[in-house]
């Protein structure tokens, strides 16, 4: 029977949606960073013992840009997951060409899965997010996600 | 530059550590405008982890 150890971060939904609907834990959110080099957006301790057999890891992954003319089109961020110390998985979020405008604020959102097996589940598991922005030339802009989903067996 | 974190244990026992320090996005996340990820959107992610036995 799969464990239900969620945690959502979401200023959207509220504690009552996550709780109610999904049976997650509730953190408070978004999480954003604007640093170029890579940051710690959130860490989660998953305790010795919960999970037995599988560790799965859904982050939504978002990108917030403004813009004030064509050269912010290329705003580009980076977000890295890592497994007890070790990147797993990692996926660059970029605006999209058509989103050029003047003094416009939007987010494109990406999902990035990862589930594993190997792992010593007797132990404390570390789930670390951390975030660079790779290319942004204006104010405003912020790579980070709304949204992690820890879950496993 | 320093970052600050706030810190956390779930009801279920996990321990969070979620930065702080930038408020990027928030005001128009609480206004609900510009964001395109909802409640639906999630329940369906939810779906399709639960569909492949992920959570």
């Amino acid at each position: 029977m799969a464990a239900s150890l969620s945690v959502a971060f979401n200023r959207k939904f509220s504690s009552l949606d996550v709780q109610d609907i999904f049976g997650f834990d509730y953190v408070d959110g978004p999480v954003f960073t604007a640093n170029t080099s890579e940051t710690l957006l959130a860490s989660i301790t998953i305790p010795a013992g919960m999970l037995t057999e599988r560790l799965s890891i859904i982050v939504h992954g978002v990108l917030k840009y403004t813009t004030w003319n064509s050269y912010a089109c290329n705003c580009r961020g980076e977000l890295k997951i890592y497994v007890n110390g070790t990147e797993v998985k990692s996926r660059i979020i970029g605006m999209s060409q058509y989103t050029c405008g003047n003094a416009l604020t939007g987010y494109v959102g990406r999902t990035i899965f990862y589930s594993t097996t190997d792992l010593d589940f007797t132990s404390d598991i570390t789930v670390e997010v951390k975030g660079l922005i790779l290319n942004g030339v204006n104010q405003g802009y912020g790579i980070g996600f709304d949204s992690i989903i820890i879950g496993g067996k | 530059m320093k970052q600050k974190y706030k810190e956390y244990v779930t009801p279920r026992g996990l321990k969070v550590k979620v930065l702080e320090s930038e408020e990027i996005g928030k005001e128009e996340w609480d206004r609900g405008e510009e964001v395109g990820f909802t409640i639906d959107d999630l329940r369906k992610l939810v779906k399709y982890a639960r569909m492949k036995g992920w959570i």
